[in-house]
Parts: C-alpha cells; structure tokens; sequence
C-alpha cells in the first residue's frame, strides 16, 4: 500500500509538468520551480544540521570495534576503537566511502558443510548500496557541465571514465545503467524481502521511486528523446547566473519532468531519512573517540547536585554491626 | 525393488526441503525469511540446529527399521524441541513439527508411492513417525523440566549462601558424612 | 495427486501469523516473556513516580490521569538533551542491517525484537507527535498517537532489550539501541512502569552499597568466609583490608561475586592475587558494588550509584582504584564515570607497584581494569604461575557485551587466560570480540522470572559454546562480567550441558603459587586437581 501510494505520488510529479508545460507553464517548472527547491534545500539542510550540531553530546559513547589502546605491547586497533581524532577521521573515512559496518558481516565458513554459493545478503546490500551511492555521486559530477561554463577538467575527467566502453550513440554512461541497477535492487529487497518489507515504510518507497523516476526520465532524455542540450543548459545557466530566462529553442517536456523529479526531491530532503547523508557524520557512536577513561568529556547539562548517599549516612545506618565486625567506623559509637 | 524408506533417503533433500517450509509456515513470515537463509551456522543457529536435528530424523527412518528407537532419535528430536521449548508455542504447537514430516513425505514421495504401490510402507512409516511424537513429547517435557528446575535454581543460589552464613541452614557436607 | 486424508493428522493448528502490519499486533505479556514489575515501596525509596502494585498482565495499568502528556514532555525533554536521540530518530533509513543481529531475534523470531523495530516503537511515537506530515499520513508514514497500548508494548520490548549494543556495530549511522532503550525506560519510569530485579538492587545499592543489601558486618562475614576456603585450599590464611585509609589502591569489584556460585571462586581468586603480590590495597563495604545499577535506570541514578566510588576513594585516601571483572560496571567506569562525577584530581593515574607501569588509558578516571593489570604483571613475569592447575579446564572466553563494544576490552584478558590455563580454544569468530553474542542478561533482566526467554536470547551464544564443547571438548566458558557468571550456568546448562562457568581472576587463583602454601590437591572450587583425584579420598 505504502509502496502504491508512493508510486503514484511519483507518478504525478511526471504528470504535472508534462501537461502544465504543454499548457504554457514553462517558466513554473523550469524556473520558478527550481529557485524553490534550491532555497527550501539549502534552508532545510542547514537547520537541521545545526539543530543537530547544536543538541549536547553529554556522553562519550563510541560503539567500539576493535581493541581498545592500553598497555604498549598490546596491538589496537586505531580505526575500528580510535582514541584520537586522528583515528576517528580514519573511522569515518571509511564509514563513509566505504560503508565499513554494512560490510561488517564476516561469515564463517565450516569444513563439515558443504560448499558455499554467492553472497550473503548482507554483502548484498553493502554492494549495491555502495554501487548506487557511487553512481549518484558519479552522475551529479556530470551534470555540473551544465552549470558551468567553461566546463572544469574534473568534470570531463568523470564524463570520460563513465563513458569509457563506447557503447551506443550517445555513448552510454555506464553510471546509468548501474544506478538503475542499484536502485532496483533496493526496491526489490523492499518489496520481496518479508523481513525487510514488514519494517519499509510510505517514506522508504518514495525517495527510492523519486530516484528512479528522475534516472528513468534522465535515460529517456538522453537516450530515446535526445533533448536539445544546448537550449538545456541555457536554461540551467540562466538559473545559476541568476538571469533566468525561458531558452528560445523548445525543451522536450521530459525535460521539466526531470527537472520537476529533481526538484521534488531537494524540497523532500531535508525532511526525510535522506538527512542520513549529514547524520552520520554526528553519530555520537561513530564520531567520538573511545577517550573518557584517557581525558575529561564534558557534559554540559551535567547536574552537580546529584550526591551519593553518603558514607556518613551509611555509617550511621550500620555503626554498630560494624564495629562488632571489627569494620573502622569515622565515629566512634 | 527400492522400498519406501529407500526412497527417502534418496531423496531427502527434496523431502527435507519441503518439511523445513512446513516448519517455518509455523512462525510469522518476516521470521521465516530469516530462519531460511543459508547463513553460517552462527549467525542463525535456529536453521542450523533445525537442519541438523531434521537431516538426522530422516535418514534415521531411512534405516531403524519398523520401530524407532530414543536412542537414535533422541538427540536428533532434541535439536528441534529444544528451541522449540522455549519459543512461546503450547505444547502441542512445539511438537507438532514432527507430524508435518508426514506432510513432506506424502507431498515429496507420492508419485513414488503410487508408481511403486508403496501403501503399506507408507503407513508402517507413518507410524513410525507417530513414535517419533511421543518421544518428541518426552523431551519437550524435560526441556521444560529444565527451565523451571534452572529457575528454581537461580533462587536457590541468590540466597543460598546467605542463608548458610547466617546460620539458618545446617551446612552437612562441612561436617563429613555420618557412616566416616 | 491423488487425494489422500490431510496428514497432519489431527493437528488443526492456527500456527500463521497474520500478515498485517506491527502497528496492529497486539501486545501479548505471558509468562516468561516479562519481568515482575518495580514493588511500591522500593519506587517510594527511590522517589519514583505513581508507585502502585500492578501487574503486566492487567488490562489497566492504572496510569496517572495525565500521563500522556508527561511522557511527551519528557520525550521532548530527552530530544533537547541527547543529540543521539535526536539523530537515532530522525537518520534510519530501514536497511534491515541490524535486522538479524540482535540475539533475541535471532532465537525468538519475534519481529519486534529486530533492532530496527524496536527503535520504530519509540519512532512512531516520534513522528505522531513531531511531525505534521507524517501526522496527516498516518500508518503510511509510520506514524500513530499514543495510547495505553503503546506503553504496554513499550514495557515488554524495551525490557526485552539487554543494551548490548550488536546492532550498533552493524548500523551505518551507528545507530545504538542501547541508547534508545535507555530513554525509552526512562519515559516508562515517568508514569511508573518499570521492572523490580532493576529498582530493587539500585535501591540496595544505594543504601548498603551492594545490589543485594547485604550489611556491612555480613560483607565481612562473607569474606571471611571465603578466606577459609582459600586457607583449606592453600594453608594460607589472608586477611584483607576493609575500609580501611590510607591504603594505595582502592578495590571495587560487583557484589554479586562475593556470595554467588561461581563468582565467588573469581573473589577467591582477587584475595590471592593480592595476597601473592602483597599489594596495598583495601576493600569497601560502602562501595561494595561495582556493577551500576543505574545504567539501566536513568542518567541520575547511574551518576548517584558511581559518585560512591570517588567518594570512597577520597574518604580513604588511596591513590588510584582498582575495578575487578564486571561488564557494566566497565562501561559505566570508561564512557560515563568521569563526565559524570570526575574529574577526580585527588587521585593519581594508576601506576602498577609491582612492575611500575603507568598505565595512561586510565589517566582521566584513574581506574584501573583488574584485566589490564594482571596483564601487565605476567608480561612483567612478576606472577609465580602454575597452569598444570587448571588442565582439568578446556576453555573458551567469552567477551561480555560491554568491555567489548563499550570499552575494547580484547587482547588483555586473553594474554591473561593464555598464561593460567594450557588449553584455551576459541569460539567462531563471529560470535566473539567486538561481535560478541550477548548473554541475554544485560541492563537487568538476568531475573528469574524471564528464564525463558532470556533463554531464548541464549542461543545463538550457546550454539556457539556447543560447537566448541563438539569440537574441542571444552568444559569452561571464562569471562569478564558478573551477569555473565549468573547467567551462563543456566545457558549452558540448557544449549550446551557440561560447561561451566568461571570468572576470569578464578583460574589465575589456581594457578597462582603463594609463597610458603601447603601442597594443593584442589582447585578453588574444592574439586581435586589432575592427578591428585586419589589424595582427595
């Protein structure tokens, strides 16, 4: 259900613009448009990092993964338990680019059983979370060409290794059909994994679909429409200049549907699990040093009212079994 | 001409297969997606010990003749029941396991049985099987013997000690035995 | 096919599950699946709200009339305070990466024991009340109000949760549930839902100083007790200080060890390893208890029940304190007791005065692991060690939740089991160091009366210890943690009869040659040694 009504939502935001364009909308979805998303985004996305940057950590609690640094002779494990924030860079470097807790199921394999075939799901899902996040990456480099003019070398550099198996005219971007491979893995382990579709909800489907509908209609541009780039990125550098103007030559519709889909997709962001992106960077069981036993951490709502019960009240409770005990009591009966 | 407990054994994986999806249709279906992955035995050790205990069963019928017996089974029964035990299920629901094997069988075997006029096989396993549920019974008994015997024995050790330095308990094995 | 009658014979059993949504299970309490709640009286000690008597298995948990609104506030209270609360609600994703991890799932099959699940409880309570979207889209959205229902389903999974933190280590974002269970009990204490095997010892904890309100006199009295075991065994008498100032080092160690099988032998064993190294070092009664009781109660309590450590220090004068094995405890000592109640600058780092090791990772709490030191000596050589005295032992380790992923807590005590014992083997590695699988007793469920499905939570750590039992006949499971020492005899008992359980300091006790100790012919435990069967008769 959850995935049904998440389709159609998707389904509308192509809708919309392909007919609101037909009816002369055009500056709506190409500009209008877009200028509220890029605010609504950049807004969003500092507000809730800064809400979250500004909440205490009142305690030092890395999860730790590895042996802790103790005595010197005793090996640790400087990334998975970093006691430092040399460490703690490293921990995240690979948290981040190469999802190290997704890949963290280590499977053991036993001589008494018999050969083993193909991936575990987990590894599954480290790998094509990993390929759908590169090819994301990848394909947002891209389409910096049509943000800048002249276009950097790094951009071209992405350009080039993606196409770099020539196939087809318009050479195929082979981010393209990964991410969509990506993607559709995603989905699949959404829909058919029991497991997986007992926890999924409406919020879980539709960025995934908003996803795939933008890299659908993208593949649909570029590949079967074969859209007038040069009018696209006029429109696109009229935005970046703050000088937009609707181009002359006409854009295929599947242009502001694109667009529309992209655009859907930054006003959703900084509302939605997709905050995941700034959130693990704040993890307080990631990005912390296992370095409370070493050095002070400060609590900043830290209540010094709080005694324990004290040694004298315990005393008075318990003076004379313990002087029968022949316990040293602070003062005599 | 290969009997039906020949059968069987051949095809045992089949027969296995279908029994472990009979088993898993007794938990909630997120639950089985779980229990039914290859994984390492560690990492989900209700399969591992299922398979085991089930793998067991099957060839043991395979070969014990017209009566089953505990010693053969028992082990085999207890890899099974003893999860089962302490798994939210009655009594009846944590043994009734075994009586799906019959399932199995006539599902996996049938063509088999029919080709060959194996009726009679079929039913002298069949009740070979009901055997296997009386045992299962038993050790589904001590499984839960076990559980309130080691809470009983919690109990007893939280205050056990205490009782006995407070001198409200006559501590015999301190004194030696009465026949030294 | 042809036909034939059905034959599962008689059985009509109801067995499938509904396949509708989590938010429509209802919660079912039976017993075995829940603990006795917190009694009157000890939540009037503490302070508690809407003491009562109550059962989980009443229709009406007799809430206080506004108690909506309290939890709210103190939802909201927590969010302001935790930035990990914050960020745990708002960045998961459902991956279902932890689904699988947590050791109640994995030998229960409930699906609100998957970690992801039970965070959504807490969540879908979050989104209801915080956000409007999702309070438009409803169930779609994960969302719905809170009803009593809630509470009751909140009760029974958050203290089916025994904060061991495997979940976190597999979460991308590093997601902890321990953290979110935390909170989660602390909203339940608000309108007075809360188990007694917590409030109960964290009361006595803060009365007697020890978790089972054991008096000061009948502390000694226990441990004199113990010293003639040890002089049976040794014919060494020991006399250990209590309370007493001035000595260097302050003991602490959980109070559970000193009077339950088979903790007590890991207590045998500190006395001698003491004793061996005539270390100057004092017990207390006052702070008789190293686990903290208040981790699995609220952020106050777990800061009232440590400050008795420093407290005590400073009262007596040492210079560092010494902590035994224990696993909460540990966590609490390494990511909350300096922040909490430090720093202690009347006390210096840890130095060993035996082998003159400073011990630095200890600088800011001054705390030492008794892991860490008897570590340091052996390397040092400083320890006269027969491990023939242990042969009768075939052991495994078993790294407990917290030292592992709360502290990393690995190589020392086993480079200290390497040297007492000769046969150590260990169990895969999946199921060890920082993966380790929880006992199923942690933050205060190790009670009696959730047996079963502590059990349950079992397995996985028992299919592990058969395997080793199969494999390599071993008959000990050796670990660092007091819950564990309680927990694991009946663990084993029930997935892996046979094996044992011993505290870590038990088989350096054994090994450990006093000077001038009389010929031993038995282990700690009174059973004869190898090849001294025949001298016991």
């Amino acid at each position: 259900m959850a995935a049904f009504y998440s389709f159609l939502a998707v389904l509308a935001l192509i809708v919309i613009p392909w007919l609101g364009v037909g009816m002369g909308m055009g500056a709506l979805f190409g500009i209008v448009l877009p200028y509220i998303a890029i605010i609504i985004f950049m807004v969003g996305f500092t507000m809730r990092i800064v809400d979250w940057a500004k909440s205490p950590v009142p305690f030092c609690i890395p999860t730790t993964g590895g042996q802790q640094k103790s005595l010197p002779w005793i090996k640790n494990s400087p990334w998975d338990n970093p006691y430092d924030k040399k460490g703690v860079f490293m921990r995240m470097v690979l948290e981040v680019l190469c999802f190290r807790s997704l890949f963290r199921n280590t499977s053991v394999k036993l001589q008494q059983e018999g050969p083993k075939v193909g991936y575990s799901s987990e590894k599954s899902l480290w790998l094509f979370a990993l390929i759908f996040h590169y090819c994301f990456l990848l394909i947002l480099v891209r389409h910096l060409r049509f943000f800048m003019a002249p276009v950097p070398y790094p951009v071209h550099i992405a350009e080039f290794m993606d196409s770099i198996l020539q196939i087809g005219l318009p050479v195929m971007y082979q981010s393209d059909v990964l991410i969509l491979v990506g993607l559709g893995f995603l989905l699949a382990r959404r829909v058919f994994d029991g497991k997986v579709r007992y926890i999924s909800l409406m919020q879980d489907y539709f960025p995934l679909l908003l996803l795939l509908g933008i890299v659908v209609t993208g593949v649909w541009m570029r590949y079967v429409v074969k859209v007038d780039v040069i009018a696209v990125k006029e429109l696109a550098m009229g935005i970046v200049t703050l000088h937009p103007h609707m181009p002359k030559a006409a854009i295929d519709p599947s242009v502001y549907a694109h667009l529309t889909l992209v655009c859907a997709l930054f006003i959703y962001f900084p509302f939605s699990k997709l905050m995941h992106m700034g959130g693990v960077f704040l993890s307080p069981t990631r990005v912390v040093p296992n370095m409370s036993r070493r050095a002070m951490w400060v609590n900043p709502w830290n209540d010094p009212s709080i005694k324990p019960h004290s040694y004298a009240a315990y005393e008075d409770d318990f003076r004379e079994k313990m002087i029968e005990a022949g316990l040293p009591v602070d003062k005599k009966a | 001409m290969l009997k039906l407990v020949d059968h069987l054994v051949l095809e045992q994986q089949a027969v296995l297969d279908a029994w472990f999806d009979l088993i898993l249709g007794t938990y909630s279906e997120n639950t089985a997606v779980l229990w039914k992955k290859r994984d390492d035995p560690f990492a989900n050790p209700v399969r591992h010990r299922f398979e085991a205990g089930m793998r067991g069963i099957v060839v043991g019928l395979g070969t014990c003749g017209q009566t089953p017996d505990v010693a053969t089974f028992g082990p085999y029964l207890d890899e099974i029941v003893r999860v089962r035990a302490i798994q939210d299920f009655t009594p009846s629901q944590a043994t009734a396991f075994i009586f799906l094997l019959k399932k199995a069988v006539r599902e996996t075997l049938w063509d088999k049985i029919v080709e060959h006029e194996l009726y009679i096989e079929l039913l002298a396993l069949e009740s070979a099987i009901d055997v296997l549920a009386l045992f299962a019974m038993d050790i589904y008994c001590q499984c839960r013997e076990k559980l309130a015997a080691l809470r009983i024995d919690q109990i007893k050790k939280q205050y056990d000690r205490l009782l006995k330095r407070a001198n409200l308990v006559c501590d015999l094995s301190a004194e030696g035995g009465e026949e030294k | 096919m042809a036909k034939y009658p059905p034959p599962e014979e008689l059985i009509k059993i109801n067995y499938t599950t509904p396949v509708k949504s989590w938010m429509d299970t209802k919660t079912a309490f039976k017993p075995g699946n829940f603990s006795y709640p917190g009694k009157p009286e000890i939540l009037k000690y503490l302070g508690m709200p809407n003491p009562r008597v109550w059962s989980p298995t009443d229709d009406d948990w007799q809430l206080p009339p506004d108690w909506q609104r309290i939890v709210m506030e103190k939802f909201r209270e927590k969010l302001k305070k935790y930035r990990s609360f914050k960020i745990f609600m708002d960045v998961c994703v459902r991956c279902g990466a932890c689904a699988d991890k947590c050791h109640f799932f994995i030998g229960g099959g409930d699906p609100k024991n998957m970690p992801v699940l039970r965070a959504e409880l807490l969540r879908s309570i979050y989104r209801g009340e915080f956000s409007a979207a999702a309070k438009v889209l409803g169930k779609l959205a994960g969302a719905r109000k809170l009803e009593e229902d809630v509470i009751k389903e909140w009760f029974l999974y958050f203290y089916q949760c025994t904060e061991c933190r495997r979940c976190s280590l597999f979460c991308p974002y590093g997601i902890d549930t321990a953290e979110i269970t935390m909170m989660a009990r602390e909203l339940l204490h608000e309108v007075g839902c809360n188990i007694n095997w917590i409030l109960e010892p964290a009361a006595n904890c803060n009365r007697t100083g020890n978790h089972l309100g054991i008096q000061p006199h009948a502390y000694k009295d226990m441990m004199d007790f113990l010293c003639d075991d040890i002089e049976e065994i040794t014919g060494k008498r020991i006399r250990p200080n209590v309370n007493k100032k001035g000595c260097e080092i302050l003991f602490i160690t959980p109070s559970g060890d000193i009077f339950a099988d088979p903790g007590i032998y890991t207590y045998m064993g500190y006395l001698i390893l003491f004793e061996h190294l005539g270390l100057d070092v004092t017990w207390s009664t006052y702070a008789s208890e190293g686990g903290n009781f208040g981790l699995f109660t609220s952020d106050k309590m777990m800061k009232k029940l440590n400050a008795k450590m420093y407290a005590e220090a400073e009262r007596l004068g040492a210079k560092w304190i010494l902590g035994g094995e224990c696993g909460h405890m540990w966590r609490v000592i390494n990511q909350y007791m300096s922040t909490m109640n430090g720093p202690a600058d009347f006390l210096e780092t840890p130095v060993s005065p035996i082998t003159g090791t400073k011990f630095d990772a200890a600088a800011g709490t001054k705390m030492l692991h008794i892991a860490e030191f008897t570590a340091d000596l052996i390397k040092h050589g400083k320890l006269n060690l027969d491990p023939s005295r242990n042969d009768n032992f075939k052991t495994t380790f078993h790294d407990s939740c917290n030292p592992a992923r709360g502290m990393g807590l690995f190589e020392e005590p086993r480079y200290v089991l390497k040297n007492v014992c000769r046969y150590f083997y260990e169990m895969p590695e999946n199921t060890i160091r920082e993966q380790t699988f929880c006992c199923g007793g942690g933050a205060g469920l190790n009670n009696e009366e959730f047996t079963e499905t502590r059990l349950r939570g079992g397995l996985p750590r028992g299919n592990a210890v058969k395997y080793v039992r199969d494999r390599h006949g071993v008959n000990n499971l050796a670990c660092v943690c007091a819950i564990d020492r309680a927990t694991l005899p009946p663990l084993c008992d029930y997935w892996a009869p046979g094996v044992g359980v011993s505290g870590l300091h038990e088989l350096v006790g054994n090994a450990i040659i006093l000077d001038g100790e009389k010929k031993r012919t038995t282990d700690l435990r009174q059973n004869p040694l190898p090849g001294m069967e025949d001298e016991e008769e």
